[in-house]
């Protein structure tokens, strides 16, 4: 190596920088997905039964933003990170419908079951390379985003022919309010990484046995014009990421 | 420039705390409009994605909605060490067809509204380069309304097959509840800058379906108050500023 490209080669080790930075993936579950072809492939269900079938859930292998969208993912690959990541801390969201499903009013707290049920029968598993990093039940890495805040019926004798739905959040809906590793995971670039959420027969018996979101409750005066919920379950990374920074921020 | 007047001109920079806002706001009676702002879901659903920090300014939208002295660029240097999103909802339930005394099948834009920002993502661009990436409902801007409207024992009497409200809010309506960025993020002086929100395909179709916030249902007899929804990024941080030498000398 001669002088010269040493030089350049310091010069990019200076201005090399850390940013704060958080790495998401997404599992939706919506019955009107056929509507949009563009999710294809995105390995996500049209109900609860759909992915009690598939007794385990991958994470950060299947999808990337280009695929379903930076609200849903923000990898640039499906399965491996672009760039270093030191990873300080994991969230894990069961996200729902603020509104009853309109379909099947009689089960109007499905949703309360899928937030508040399914974080303690299942299990969470995360590996870097071939190596398992982390194994928890979700319930114990909350999302720390998200919702909060109930609707209410008036009058409680009224629940089956209106609206009666709480929020609910598996956690504290603080920012900070995720699961810290006080050693932090380190990701080297280019690395595959795997998050998994593994399916309990009593999790699957709960799927099997729920109402799927449907359509909103208020939309049964007006068939026509659904407005289609949807679930998600949402894995969070949280840390730092090394990148290059260029000359000209610096100067 | 000598060394004296470098350091005179050292000596009268100054730092200080503010937040920089922006708004974009949804209804069809709302009492003053601005650039990019929305009449009706299906117009915000027409849209790829809405902006901040490029279209508006505080003159041409007011400082509640936004205060930026410039659009696109910060007339100052800025040092970014919090973001946060809020999703503004009304207070009470609405909404009430005008005139013909019927109710809005849509009923509930304000949760609708909830339920989006769970499929929706924020990016911020500084100058060429996106600095943040992430989905909106982890970006909770620490401020804003929790609280409830309670039914026909306590203060507000609806009519009894109506529903009661509670103020949604996206997190904690706590000021250390903000996304916050250990390393602040550099903004030099008239870098621009511009934040996008996108929704999913999939909200985008509920919306193109959603009747336009109208007014809340409740209102005072005589007078119909309108249901106006928004969403406002705000960035903390410090800014740095000259002062004039009166102030700093008195």
């Amino acid at each position: 190596m001669n002088e010269t490209y040493q030089q350049e080669v310091n010069a990019m080790r200076f201005s090399q920088a850390v940013e704060q930075w958080t790495y998401c993936d997404s599992v939706v579950i919506n019955n009107n997905l056929a509507a949009f072809p563009q999710y294809n492939g995105a390995g996500w269900y049209t109900t609860y039964a759909n992915m009690a079938l598939a007794r385990e859930i991958p994470f950060f292998k299947t999808r990337n933003q280009a695929m379903v969208g930076s609200m849903f993912c923000n990898m640039d690959l499906k399965d491996r990170f672009s760039v270093p990541f030191h990873l300080f801390s994991i969230g894990i969201e069961f996200i729902v419908p603020s509104t009853a499903n309109q379909a099947q009013p009689s089960q109007q707290l499905s949703s309360a079951i899928f937030a508040g049920e399914i974080p303690r029968h299942t299990g969470f598993e995360f590996r870097v390379g071939q190596d398992e990093k982390i194994a928890l039940a979700p319930n114990m890495a909350p999302g720390g985003a998200g919702v909060t805040g109930s609707v209410d019926q008036l009058d409680n004798s009224t629940v089956g022919n209106f609206n009666f739905t709480h929020i609910i959040n598996n956690g504290n809906t603080h920012c900070l309010n995720h699961y810290e590793l006080k050693e932090r995971i380190e990701i080297p670039r280019g690395e595959t990484v795997e998050g998994k959420l593994v399916l309990t027969p009593n999790a699957i018996n709960f799927l099997q046995s729920i109402t799927s979101p449907g359509f909103n409750e208020a939309d049964g005066e007006n068939p026509g014009n659904y407005i289609w919920q949807t679930a998600i379950i949402r894995v969070s990374l949280y840390g730092v990421r090394e990148t290059q920074f260029r000359n000209l921020q610096h100067f | 420039m000598n060394e004296t007047l470098k350091q005179v001109a050292q000596d009268s920079r100054a730092r200080e705390t503010f937040d920089y806002y922006d708004s974009v706001l949804i209804g069809q009676n709302q009492s003053e409009k601005s650039d990019g702002w929305y009449e009706d879901w299906a117009a915000l659903s027409a849209a790829n994605e809405i902006n901040f920090f490029n279209i508006r300014n505080r003159a041409t939208s007011g400082v509640a909605y936004c205060n930026l002295d410039a659009e696109g660029q910060f007339p100052v240097g800025y040092l970014m060490d919090s973001i946060g999103v809020e999703f503004m909802c009304p207070t009470i339930q609405g909404q009430w067809t005008p005139g013909a005394g019927v109710w809005n099948p849509n009923a509930y834009p304000w949760t609708q509204w909830m339920d989006m920002l769970n499929q929706a993502s924020l990016r911020l661009y500084i100058g060429q380069d996106e600095k943040f990436n992430a989905p909106v409902s982890t970006l909770p801007c620490g401020y804003g309304m929790q609280g409830r409207v309670a039914g026909v024992n306590n203060v507000i009497q609806f009519s009894a097959n109506q529903a009661m409200g509670t103020v949604l809010n996206n997190g904690q309506p706590d000021r250390g509840n903000r996304r916050e960025f250990p390393i602040p993020i550099e903004i030099p002086r008239t870098a621009i800058v511009r934040a996008v929100i996108e929704f999913s395909d999939i909200v985008r179709d509920n919306m193109s379906r959603m009747q336009a916030p109208g007014f809340l249902y409740g209102a005072v007899s005589g007078g119909q108050v309108p249901a106006i929804l928004g969403v406002k990024v705000s960035i903390g941080g410090t800014r740095i500023v000259q002062l004039r030498n009166a102030q700093v000398r008195g």
